[in-house]
């Protein structure tokens, strides 16, 4: 290096100190900071009130699946809107099963809920595709209950089936985004086991966003306005608002259903063979550390079978593990806490889309039995007579 | 990648707030060797830190000796090391493996407990500096005598993970010059190149979505729809890559430091040799002053010339990953540089209007010389688009949507 | 104050704010599960 090249880099460089210099640097200080704040101020602004019209579900053109992550804030903000303090609020949470896929809006195991229990309850659906029974909707109950609303939280739960700590993966990041903003029960059974390293980042990445509300913005403009994120489920039209991207669920008509049936009546076969722990407590135990009590106490769990259609086609001995294995996770369930049902016996071929989906049909056979229970646990509660 | 987590985000502010509020030079060198070391321990990945502090410690002592040979040897341990980490897998499965089998894989087991399942973090950029810092010892340059001064040279975190390949010299000037004097300009100049190379990324992303949704069913796609494929590739690639580029240069600029420029408007070039002096510039300039003109570059008449640059090509592909397609595409820009360096019909095409026409009255000739030059554009383009289909696929693939782009 | 620093001021306050508004935009995209393309990282 020589020193020439040195000094004439520095007056190159050099801040040639003049007023205009300074105006520049300050006024372009001044407007990056005024707005990165004002972004974080209208995200705060954006998810204090409810940014969805007409909502019936996380519908996939609406959900995680294409990059649309509801924050905490957004969730409650709807559910505020859609429940009612004064009425007990079902909210169903689970996988698909829960979540309708089969079932076109309007004909949603939620919907036949919502008119079953009639006017003295309120139902927000809140289940996701490949979700959980520890996930979103779980966690918005535990929002609610601290809230002080009254909620049965519904959900299904596969047989010989377990629940993860903090919902499926691509959920996760509602968990630790309504964590870092302190609306979720005190758990420590579930706090001790938050140590994995991976976590750090979404504990960073929810603890940036409690203070900049970078993703209520983003969402509310990705609502409202403008998506800018591509998406393989919207492939021509990623771009538009998700607002006007309607719920695109259908009732499969009959060619498109049991389409892979010779495969899954292997995978019955293959989880039937899956080496189990005798008395399957795992489930017991999962649901302890992932739920607080209260949810527990209040959580009618809805043990889903498989089709019939296929049970039927299995082996006799593979019917007969299933059907233990069904029974022992009602059993398990109900040790724990929640309330739990052999939700879909008795279910016949066309009450499926395919081996674990309910068509329409089975949707308005399963919701007068979730009902029962919901009132039932309401009753035990203390919330109706 | 490593500059897209909140984890790096919240290093930067705090480091960035700590290196501008600190008036110090000495305490500024000291604070980004700290930062440096952080982010390549906290991103080094199974392959730790050893090997690069190694090869780091060896680099400096070897250059202060400037002993010529010594330089020579540590440059084979360099290089051997690159090989080892980054090449081992390839060189027995796609080259002894090819033959030997059975050796390939015992061979691979016998390393299966030394070889870390990823190299360690930026060994390619790590090996390129020090090859060229000792080339330049060992052609009489000046070593770094401060080891503070090398330690930054080595682990300045900006360009750690994809470059600029930095040059020694350029850099120590401008590190001093930033440790001193960080002025409104560098900061103001570095955001807004990082703020470009972030919406380039971001960019990029929404074409490599696109394209992986689409290229399952390229066959059955329409002719304009694989066309449209290919164009993606090549803005994805670019936005990518330059977008990471702009993003390690302003970084570096916030800290009042320049780095070497990688892009310049690559796909405006009207030739092949035009393209490589706009496309990875840190890179191809290294590739050109280290391998290309060490082997006699174009003193040696058309042959040895084409020899030359073919195999400096086919390092260059190879050093974009270990398989054979990046070694075929670097090869396949090889024969483009030698048609483009030998043939005259190409060189009248990149670089003037054929005589032939100079009789022409000016307009003729300038409209002439504009069709000539947009036919040239088109023709390189049309190289180097192919090419990245060499680059990201395998080599049957790539030769089997070549095709397709021509047939409907 | 002069017009010309006035329009001098103004220019560099959007393009201040043009920055903010795409550092705002990093922190949300970097939370989203997007795999990313790599280029070279090694």
């Amino acid at each position: 290096m020589t020193r020439k090249a040195d000094r004439s880099q520095d007056r190159q460089a050099a801040p040639h100190e003049s007023g205009r210099n300074s105006a520049r640097f300050a006024s372009f200080v001044v407007g990056a900071v005024l707005a990165f704040a004002i972004c974080a101020a209208v995200g705060w602004k954006a998810s204090s009130s409810n940014i969805f019209r007409d909502f019936g579900r996380f519908h996939t053109r609406l959900s995680p699946e294409s990059f649309f992550q509801p924050t905490a804030r957004e969730v409650m903000a709807l559910a505020r809107e859609l429940l009612d303090k004064n009425k007990v609020n079902v909210v169903i949470g689970g996988s698909s099963v829960f979540y309708g896929v089969g079932q076109p809006e309007g004909q949603t195991i939620a919907d036949n809920l919502r008119r079953d229990l009639g006017e003295n309850y309120r139902v927000i659906n809140l289940a996701m595709r490949g979700g959980d029974v520890s996930g979103i909707a779980e966690q918005t109950v535990e929002m609610l209950l601290r809230e002080q609303y009254r909620v049965v939280y519904v959900s299904d739960i596969a047989v010989g089936g377990t629940v993860t700590l903090l919902g499926s993966t691509p959920y996760q990041y509602y968990f630790w985004d309504a964590r870092a903003r302190n609306m979720l029960i005190d758990w420590p059974a579930r706090d001790q086991r938050l140590t994995l390293p991976w976590y750090a980042e979404q504990r960073m990445s929810a603890m940036l966003n409690k203070y900049l509300y970078f993703m209520d913005l983003w969402n509310t403009i990705g609502y409202d306005y403008v998506f800018t994120v591509y998406s393989t489920l919207i492939p021509g039209h990623f771009w538009q608002a998700r607002k006007d991207l309607p719920d695109n669920e259908i009732d499969p008509p009959e060619q498109f259903r049991y389409r892979n049936g010779e495969l899954e009546l292997q995978l019955i076969k293959r989880i039937s063979e899956m080496p189990t722990e005798p008395e399957w407590t795992l489930v017991g135990t999962a649901l302890e550390t992932a739920l607080p009590d209260v949810v527990r106490k209040s959580a009618v769990l809805a043990v889903c079978e498989n089709s019939p259609w296929l049970l039927e086609q299995a082996a006799p001995e593979t019917q007969a593990i299933r059907k233990a294995m069904r029974e022992r996770m009602v059993k398990r369930v109900m040790e724990v806490g929640p309330s739990s049902l052999l939700a879909c016996e008795g279910f016949e071929k066309d009450d499926y889309i395919d081996r674990v989906h309910l068509s329409v049909s089975g949707a308005a056979k399963i919701a007068p039995r979730l009902a029962d229970r919901v009132r039932a646990t309401s009753r035990n509660n203390g919330w109706v007579q | 990648m490593i500059f897209f987590s909140h984890q790096f985000a919240v290093f930067t502010g705090l480091f960035f707030i700590a290196y501008w509020a600190v008036p110090i030079p000495l305490a500024r060198r000291l604070l980004l060797l700290l930062a440096s070391v952080t982010f390549q321990v906290h991103f080094s990945g199974p392959a730790g830190v050893l090997p690069i502090i190694v090869l780091a410690v060896g680099t400096y002592f070897v250059a202060l000796s400037r002993n010529r040979l010594l330089c020579a040897l540590w440059i084979t341990v360099c290089a051997l090391a690159l090989i080892f980490y980054k090449y081992t897998h390839f060189l027995f499965q796609g080259i002894i493996g090819v033959a030997f089998p059975d050796l390939a894989k015992s061979g691979e087991e016998a390393l299966a407990g030394i070889l870390p399942t990823l190299p360690p973090l930026g060994v390619s950029f790590f090996v390129f500096e020090f090859v060229h810092y000792l080339m330049e010892i060992r052609r009489g340059h000046r070593p770094i005598r401060s080891p503070l001064t090398f330690a930054l040279f080595t682990s300045f975190w900006p360009s750690l993970v994809a470059g600029p390949i930095k040059r020694y010299r350029q850099f120590s000037v401008s590190l001093s010059h930033g440790a001193r004097n960080v002025s409104s300009d560098d900061v103001i100049a570095g955001m807004v190149r990082l703020a470009i190379g972030i919406c380039k990324k971001f960019l990029g992303d929404v074409l490599t979505s696109w394209i992986q949704s689409q290229q399952a069913s390229f066959d059955v796609l329409p002719l304009s729809v694989r066309w449209g494929i290919v164009v993606a590739i090549a803005f994805r690639i670019l936005l990518d890559f330059s977008g990471y580029s702009d993003m390690a240069i302003g970084f570096a600029r916030m800290m009042g430091i320049r780095l070497p420029e990688n892009f310049n408007w690559p796909y405006i070039a009207h030739s092949i040799t035009d393209f490589w002096r706009r496309w990875h510039i840190s890179l191809s300039t290294w590739i050109r002053d280290y391998i290309y003109i060490p082997l006699g570059g174009s003193r040696h008449g058309l042959m040895r010339k084409s020899l030359n640059g073919f195999i400096a090509m086919a390092l260059c592909g190879l050093w974009h990953g270990a398989a054979w397609n990046f070694a075929l595409w670097g090869v396949y820009h090889g024969v483009g540089l030698a048609i483009a360096g030998a043939l005259p019909l190409p060189r009248l095409l990149s670089e003037k209007p054929p005589l032939v026409f100079s009789s022409f009255r000016p307009a003729a000739l300038a409209a002439t010389w504009l069709a000539w030059r947009g036919f040239s554009w088109a023709a390189t383009m049309l190289f180097v688009m192919i090419g990245w289909l060499l680059f990201f696929y395998p080599v049957d693939q790539a030769f089997h949507m070549t095709l397709r782009l021509f047939s409907h | 104050m002069k017009a010309a620093t006035l329009g001098l001021c103004v220019k560099w306050a959007l393009i201040g704010a043009l920055v903010g508004v795409v550092a705002n935009y990093y922190l949300y995209r970097v939370w989203l599960p997007i795999a990313p393309f790599v280029y070279q990282a090694f």
